[in-house]
């Protein structure tokens, strides 16, 4: 009996890791693309509104639960009560570290969302439109990449976890 | 007051803390707070001028102008060419630098060098004494043109006029160009005006008229700093549309309204009232009213 509980314990531990990993690949991408909608969203209202940053960013924030809205919240609340006036800059590293950093994206992935705020407000819309044109670029070919990787890295993974789970367990038996 | 409070914030510290321990009659009648790259700030209340200690260098004032434009410069891009920007409250803060030009026009200012925040004041009662100048016993308005130099309390009493008309419930559109006399803020005016005020915020003054006229049918525009040449021809389209004007211009006396754009609507009694403003003994102080 301990035999066989052991042996679905195995297969099952090396089989859900293999899930996870492509889990986490799949959540990559998802907040690729969720950050690219953020953005879109948000550089339409810069262009139509021209409100000030901290106006839209209120504007956008919903109940939705998703990790741009948990940015864009994060951002707001650090601008609208903070006692000492920070830079904004300072503020979007903060809040893009705060909802990121435990998340499973990649260095080069947060490096992206940080040029995002390094450019907002800091021109005139012409201006700021060519550098947007260009972080969308870089965020459109990390999304590729994320895809790329589910469909292959994931794969591997899910197969890879079934696989040494079914062998470990053949040899445990 | 309070948004006051907010643009204060924006100060370096040192600063904030002279303004706020200032003895409470000059923190009253704090008008303007000039600050120069490199100098020390002068402040000017009530025609006073006290200079503070501690200069203001030049991240200081960068980082002014990014707090007071909220980090979002293409929001402010087309004010900040005009040398000047409206804050939230109806703040102006004008903006000296070095101007960029492109296409012959002043595209941008940069090296920021000083600037002057204003502060705008809402004095509930003042217009009382030339209300019945501009509105008579039957509730007939009457054109005005208030004319003083800057400084002299133009857009308060402005502001005051919209609101003792509004409390008679007569319908009053303001056309706010540089969203001074109504202070709007995410909808809702910095001010208290009665319950008929309808204000067109940040709009050109002849097209802002003009939309008024034909959307909200008010029987009084009241617009800030008329001169232009445009300005005229919208002028002359209200009256003629039987809605009532109450506008500023800057000016000293009659010589120097008739040098300006908008003589043809002096000469051809398109204003029944004239007041002239004078900031002696303080701002505010009423001249001269011609009644044409």
């Amino acid at each position: 009996m301990f035999k066989w509980v052991s042996v679905i314990l195995i297969f099952t531990t090396s089989a859900s890791f293999g899930f996870y990993k492509s889990y986490e690949i799949r959540q990559r991408k998802e907040i690729l693309s969720d950050f690219q909608d953020m953005m879109e969203r948000m550089v339409t209202e810069i262009a139509y509104f021209k409100s000030p940053l901290p106006v839209i960013i209120s504007q956008m924030i919903s109940s939705e639960n998703r990790l741009s809205n948990q940015l864009l919240r994060n951002c707001y609340g650090q601008y609208a009560y903070s006692e000492q006036r920070k830079d904004f800059l300072e503020i979007w590293k903060t809040a893009v570290d705060d909802t990121y950093q435990m998340q499973p994206v990649k260095t080069d992935d947060l490096s992206v969302f940080y040029r995002f705020g390094s450019i907002l407000g800091q021109s005139s819309y012409d201006a700021q439109k060519g550098h947007f044109e260009l972080i969308e670029k870089e965020l459109s070919r990390r999304l590729d990449d994320a895809e790329a990787e589910y469909k292959t890295t994931g794969n591997l993974y899910r197969k890879a976890g079934v696989s040494v789970g079914a062998v470990l367990a053949v040899a445990f038996l | 007051m309070k948004q006051f409070e907010q643009v204060l914030q924006c100060l370096p510290p040192v600063i904030q803390y002279q303004i706020n321990t200032l003895d409470p009659w000059s923190r009253q009648r704090l008008e303007e707070i000039r600050i120069y790259k490199g100098k020390a700030v002068q402040l000017y209340a009530d025609g006073k001028r006290i200079e503070l200690t501690g200069k203001i260098n030049g991240h200081d004032m960068q980082n002014l102008l990014r707090q007071m434009i909220k980090y979002s410069y293409y929001a402010y891009e087309e004010d900040l060419s005009k040398g000047f920007i409206t804050i939230d409250g109806g703040y102006r803060v004008g903006v000296c630098g070095k101007a960029v030009m492109e296409n012959g026009k002043v595209a941008l200012l940069r090296d920021i060098s000083s600037m002057n925040i204003r502060h705008a004041k809402e004095l509930i009662g003042c217009s009382d004494k030339i209300l019945h100048y501009v509105i008579s016993e039957n509730d007939e308005i009457h054109n005005t043109i208030i004319v003083s130099p800057p400084g002299c309390g133009k857009t308060t009493l402005l502001r005051d006029l919209a609101r003792n008309l509004s409390m008679k419930h007569i319908k009053v559109a303001i056309c706010d160009e540089r969203s001074e006399i109504a202070g709007m803020h995410d909808g809702i005016s910095s001010y208290q005006f009665g319950p008929t005020v309808d204000v067109l915020d940040g709009c050109p003054k002849a097209e802002g008229m003009m939309m008024l006229i034909r959307s909200m049918s008010p029987k009084v525009i009241i617009t800030d700093e008329i001169g232009r040449r445009e300005d005229l021809e919208a002028l002359k389209t209200c009256v003629n549309c039987g809605v009532h004007i109450i506008t500023s211009i800057h000016g000293y006396d009659m010589k120097d309204i008739k040098r300006s754009e908008i003589c043809p609507a002096i000469e051809n009694n398109i204003f029944q009232n004239l007041i002239f403003l004078s900031d002696s003994p303080q701002a505010g102080t009423i001249r001269e009213v011609i009644n044409v």
